[in-house]
C-alpha cells in the first residue's frame, strides 16, 4: 500500500503541474472548453485516487472544487479571473494537504478552502440568466413534441482490460447511459479468453447498446470522460426517432461487429431527414488502431477528432528515473562485456564479425540509453509561467513572459539542479529588474516589462539566456557596496566585471530592504555554485537603464564527457576537453627555469600544476612532458602530465560513498577493459592549488 | 536485499590474514571477487589501494593487512576482495576488503561468542567485535560498523554535497 501512497504523490504532483499548467493557459483564455474540461477531469481523477488511497483531506477538497468546474464546464457559471486565481491558490493547498496524518492545520485549511468554494459557487455570475432559463423553456417544448426530437444512439463500449484496476466499474456506466433514455443492452463476451488464462481482475466484457434519449452526443460522450483514454468507444448516431420498436433494426445493431457501425447510419441516413448523420458521428477514442478509411467528416468535426486522438495516443510512458539510471549501467557493463569479446575476436579471427557487429549494436544503444535521459527545458516552463505571474501581481508590476528554444533537452540531472538557480535569477529580474508601472512610463518604456529566456544547443552545450528590459544592475552602487563590505579598498580602480563578479559573492545583497522575494531561497552565489556544479558557467551583461542579461552555460548531460585521456606517472587519467585550451610540450629545463611553477608560452604567464609530483612521492622523471592549458575564470592555468594519448567519450560513474580527499575528481570512468580511470576535476584541481 | 545489511544471522563467512582466523558475520557479506586490477587514487592514506569496477559501479578496496597493521605483502593466488557492506548514521556503502584467503562459511551460535579481552591483542580493539570460540580455537569476529571509527575516511552520502 506504501508504494501505492508513493505512486499516488508522484502523480498528483503530474496533476498539480498540469493543473497550473492549464489555469495559466485559461486566464488568457476563458472560453478554451478543452482545458477546462481537463482541470475537471484533473480534479476529478485526483479526488478518486486520493481516497483510495486515504489521502481524505485532499480528496474532500477536489470534490467541492469539482463541483465548481462542473458548473463552470456546463456554462452555470461564468469562469473568470477571480476563479482562476483562486483555483491557483488552492492548487498551492492542495500540495499542503498531500499528507497521510493531517493535524489541525491541515483540517483548518480544508474548512477555509470549502468556505471559499461554496462562497465562489453562491456569488458567480451564472453565465447569463436569460439564456439558461431560455435553454429551460426549451427543454420543456423537448417535452412536448418527445416523439419527434427524441435521437438513438448507438454505443459500443469496450473498456481496456485493466479498467477493474483502478476502481472503476463499467457496469456503473452502463447504468448511467441508460438512465438518459429507453435502452437496450447487448454485453459480449467475444474477448473471453480459456479458463486457463482466465484472470478475474481484468474485464474482457464489451457492451452494445441502443438507447433512445432526449440527451445530445456531448452528454452521451460525457457518460465515458474518464475512460475514454484507454477504452474503445463507438458512438453513432443513428436516426431522430426511437429505433427501439424496430425489431429488425435492434437486431442488426447488435449483430454487426464494431468496425461496420459506421454502416448503420449510411442506412437510415435518407430516413433521417435532419440528423446529418455524418457529421454527428464522431470516434471518440480508439487507442489500439486507426481507421484505415477516412470518413468524408467536416472540418469542424475533423479537427476535433484530431484533437481527441492525439490526446489519447500514447507517445509516452512513465518509467521511473531509477530504471534509467539501471539502464544505463547495464549498457555501460555491455560496452566493457563488449570490449572483452574484442580481446578475444583479436586472437580467434572467426569472431571477428561477431564481435564488430555487437560493437555497432552496442554504441547504437549507447546513444538510445543517453537520449532517453534528456528531457525539453519546456519541463520547468509552467514554473517560470507561474512565479512570473504570482510576483508581478504581488509587486503590482506588469511582466510579459517571452520564451524561446525551451524544448532543447537536457540531461535529467542537470534540469533537476537548474530549476532553483533559474527561478532565482527569475525572481531577481522581476524584483529588483523590471520597474514600476509609473517609472517605466516617466523613462519612456513601455508598460509591460518583458523578460526573455531562450535557450540553444551550442556545440556539446546548451546556453540558457534570461534577459529583462528593466533597469539594469546600479554598478557604481554595487561599488559602494563592495567597498562598505571590505570586498574592495575606496581607492581601488575596479573594472566593471570585477564588479559584477560581486554579485555572486556569499552575503551580497544590494537591495536596501531585504524583500520577501529576493531575500529567501538561494542567493546568487548560490546560483553560480549550482551552476559550476553542474560545470557550467555564468555570465552577466548589464546596461543602465536598458536591461540586465544572464547567460548560463551547461554541459547537455554530465554522465557523459568528452575527455582527454593522459598519463600521470603509471596511472592513466581523464582530463574533460571542455576545459582544455591548448596543450604544449614542456621540457625538464624549462620546469627547472620556471619561477614559483609560472611558466611563459606565447608571451601569456600560465600558472602549472605538477600532477605527477602531485599524485606520487616518487614521480616519474621524463625529458619532456605535457601541459595542458585550461581556462578557469577567464585565466589559463596549466596542468602537467606524463603523456598525452587520446580522446575519450567516458561514462562518468560518482566515486565511491567513502570519502577522503576526493575532491579533485569528479568521478571515475569504466574503460574498455574493465579498468576504473579517475576523471580530473579542472575547477576543483585548480581552486585547491591557486589558492 | 542487494543494499541492505541483513541483521540476526548465525552464519560467518572466515578468512585468512598470515595465519590468523577471522571472521565476518555473512549479513555484510555481498560478494567475493578474485583479485583485479586497482586504480590508485592519489591522496588517499596507505590501505586505500584504490578503486574497482564492481559490475560497472566504482568501488573503493582496503588492503585488510595495512588496515589491521601486519606486514604488507604481495597479492598471491588465493588473494581475495570480499565486498562488505557498512552503515553509519543512515548512510550506507559497499567497501572492498583484500584478505589473504576466503575460507568457509561456519556456524557460530550466541554462547559460543563472548566479548573481547581487554587487554593484550596484537589488534586494535575497535576492530574486534567479539571473540568466537569454535571446536577450542578462538576466532575474531570482526566489527564491520566501527571499521573506519578512528579514520580519516568517512561515509559521505554523494547525493547530499
Amino acid at each position: 500500500m506504501e508504494k501505492f501512497q508513493k505512486r499516488f504523490i508522484d502523480e498528483a504532483n503530474e496533476y498539480f503541474e498540469s493543473l497550473e499548467s492549464a489555469l495559466l493557459y485559461l486566464e488568457n483564455d476563458f472560453s478554451d472548453t478543452q482545458r477546462i474540461d481537463e482541470i475537471f477531469r484533473v480534479m476529478h481523477s485526483l479526488k478518486g485516487s486520493g481516497a483510495m488511497f486515504g489521502f481524505d483531506l485532499l480528496s474532500e477538497v477536489t470534490h467541492d472544487l469539482e463541483s465548481l468546474y462542473e458548473q463552470v464546464r456546463s456554462q452555470e457559471i461564468q469562469l473568470n479571473a477571480k476563479i482562476i486565481s483562486f483555483t491557483l491558490g488552492a492548487v498551492d493547498q492542495l500540495k499542503k494537504l498531500l499528507v497521510l496524518n493531517a493535524g489541525n492545520e491541515e483540517r483548518q485549511l480544508v474548512v477555509e478552502l470549502k468556505r471559499d468554494v461554496a462562497s465562489l459557487l453562491e456569488n458567480s455570475p451564472s453565465s447569463s440568466t436569460t439564456s439558461s432559463s431560455s435553454s429551460k423553456n426549451e427543454v420543456v417544448e423537448n417535452n412536448e413534441q418527445e416523439t419527434e426530437n427524441g435521437r438513438s444512439f448507438f454505443v459500443f463500449f469496450q473498456p481496456n482490460e485493466s479498467i477493474l484496476e483502478n476502481g472503476t466499474n463499467p457496469l456503473y456506466l452502463i447504468d448511467e447511459l441508460s438512465t438518459l433514455g429507453e435502452s437496450k443492452i447487448e454485453v459480449s463476451f467475444a474477448s473471453l479468453p480459456d479458463i486457463e488464462e482466465f484472470n478475474p481482475q481484468k474485464c474482457f466484457a464489451s457492451w452494445k447498446v441502443v438507447v433512445y434519449t432526449q440527451e445530445d452526443l456531448d452528454t452521451i460522450q460525457d457518460v465515458f470522460l474518464f475512460v475514454q483514454d484507454d477504452s474503445r468507444i463507438e458512438i453513432v448516431e443513428l436516426q431522430h426517432g426511437n429505433v427501439l420498436e424496430n425489431q429488425e433494426k435492434i437486431a442488426r445493431c447488435f449483430s454487426i461487429s464494431v468496425d461496420e457501425v459506421e454502416s448503420l447510419i449510411g442506412e437510415d441516413a435518407d430516413q433521417a431527414e435532419n440528423s446529418e448523420p455524418i457529421e454527428n458521428q464522431i470516434q471518440v477514442s480508439e487507442p489500439v488502431k486507426e481507421k484505415a478509411t477516412e470518413e468524408p467528416v467536416t472540418k469542424a468535426n475533423e479537427e476535433k477528432r484530431n484533437q481527441l486522438v492525439s490526446g489519447v495516443r500514447l507517445d509516452t510512458i512513465r518509467v521511473s528515473s531509477a530504471k534509467i539510471d539501471e539502464y544505463m549501467n547495464l549498457v555501460s557493463e555491455l560496452i566493457t562485456a563488449q570490449s572483452h569479446l574484442d580481446l578475444i575476436a583479436e586472437t580467434q579471427k572467426e569472431f571477428e564479425p561477431v564481435s564488430e557487429h555487437f560493437a555497432k549494436l552496442i554504441r547504437q544503444l549507447r546513444d538510445n540509453a543517453f537520449d532517453m535521459s534528456l528531457i525539453p527545458l519546456t519541463n520547468m516552463a509552467t514554473r517560470f509561467r507561474r512565479l512570473v505571474r504570482d510576483l508581478s501581481a504581488d509587486l503590482n508590476k506588469k511582466v510579459n513572459l517571452v520564451t524561446e528554444g525551451l524544448e532543447t533537452e537536457v540531461d535529467k540531472t542537470i534540469i533537476e539542479q537548474l530549476g532553483e538557480p533559474l527561478l532565482h535569477i527569475i525572481r531577481n529580474s522581476i524584483d529588483h529588474g523590471i520597474e514600476p508601472i509609473e517609472q517605466r512610463l516617466e523613462n519612456g518604456k513601455v508598460e509591460e516589462g518583458t523578460i526573455s529566456i531562450k535557450a540553444c544547443v551550442v556545440g556539446t552545450f546548451v546556453e540558457i539566456e534570461i534577459a529583462d528590459d528593466g533597469a539594469g544592475i546600479d554598478l557604481s552602487r554595487i561599488k559602494e557596496k563592495a567597498i562598505q563590505k571590505g570586498f574592495f579598498n575606496a581607492d581601488d580602480s575596479i573594472s566593471d566585471s570585477e564588479l559584477i563578479a560581486v554579485i555572486f559573492k556569499p552575503g551580497f545583497s544590494t537591495s536596501e530592504t531585504l524583500s520577501d522575494i529576493s531575500g529567501r531561497g538561494v542567493g546568487m552565489d548560490i546560483v553560480r555554485k549550482r551552476i559550476t556544479d553542474l560545470r557550467g558557467d555564468v555570465e552577466v551583461d548589464t546596461t543602465i537603464g536598458e536591461g540586465t542579461k544572464f547567460t548560463i552555460r551547461l554541459p547537455l548531460s554530465i554522465s557523459i564527457i568528452d575527455g582527454l585521456l593522459t598519463q600521470v606517472n603509471d596511472d592513466l587519467y581523464i582530463i574533460p576537453t571542455g576545459s582544455i585550451e591548448k596543450i604544449y610540450a614542456l621540457t625538464a629545463d624549462q620546469k627547472k627555469n620556471a619561477l614559483r611553477q609560472v611558466v611563459v608560452f606565447e608571451d601569456q604567464e600560465i600558472p602549472y600544476l605538477d600532477l605527477p609530483m602531485e599524485f606520487s612521492t616518487t614521480p616519474k622523471e621524463q625529458k619532456q612532458q605535457y601541459m595542458i592549458v585550461v581556462r578557469y575564470d577567464h585565466k589559463l592555468f596549466g596542468l602537467v602530465v606524463n603523456e598525452v594519448f587520446r580522446e575519450h567519450q567516458a561514462v562518468v560513474k560518482p566515486l565511491d560513498q567513502m570519502i577522503g580527499h576526493h575532491e579533485l575528481f569528479l568521478g571515475a570512468s569504466i574503460m574498455g577493459d574493465g579498468r576504473v580511470t579517475l576523471v580530473i576535476d579542472v575547477n576543483k584541481t585548480i581552486q585547491k592549488f591557486s589558492a | 536485499m542487494e543494499n541492505e545489511i541483513i541483521s540476526g544471522l548465525d552464519s560467518y563467512l572466515s578468512f585468512r590474514l598470515g595465519n590468523e582466523k577471522f571472521v565476518v558475520n555473512i549479513g555484510y557479506v555481498k560478494q567475493i571477487l578474485e583479485m583485479t586490477t586497482i586504480t590508485k587514487v592519489p591522496h588517499m592514506p596507505d590501505y586505500y589501494k584504490g578503486v574497482i569496477n564492481l559490475f560497472g559501479d566504482v568501488l573503493p578496496v582496503i588492503d585488510s593487512r595495512v588496515k589491521f597493521n601486519l606486514e604488507e605483502k604481495p597479492y598471491g593466488k588465493s588473494t581475495c576482495i570480499i565486498v562488505l557492506m557498512i552503515s553509519n548514521q543512515d548512510v550506507t556503502a559497499k567497501f572492498g576488503l583484500i584478505v589473504d584467503e576466503v575460507r568457509a562459511v561456519l556456524q557460530i551460535a550466541d554462547e559460543q561468542i563472548k566479548e573481547p579481552p581487554e587487554i593484550g591483542g596484537k589488534f586494535k580493539n575497535e576492530l574486534i567485535h567479539s571473540i568466537a570460540n569454535v571446536d577450542g580455537e578462538f576466532i575474531i569476529i570482526l566489527n564491520v560498523d566501527d571499521i573506519f571509527s578512528t579514520d580519516e575516511i568517512t561515509l559521505v552520502n554523494p547525493n547530499q554535497p
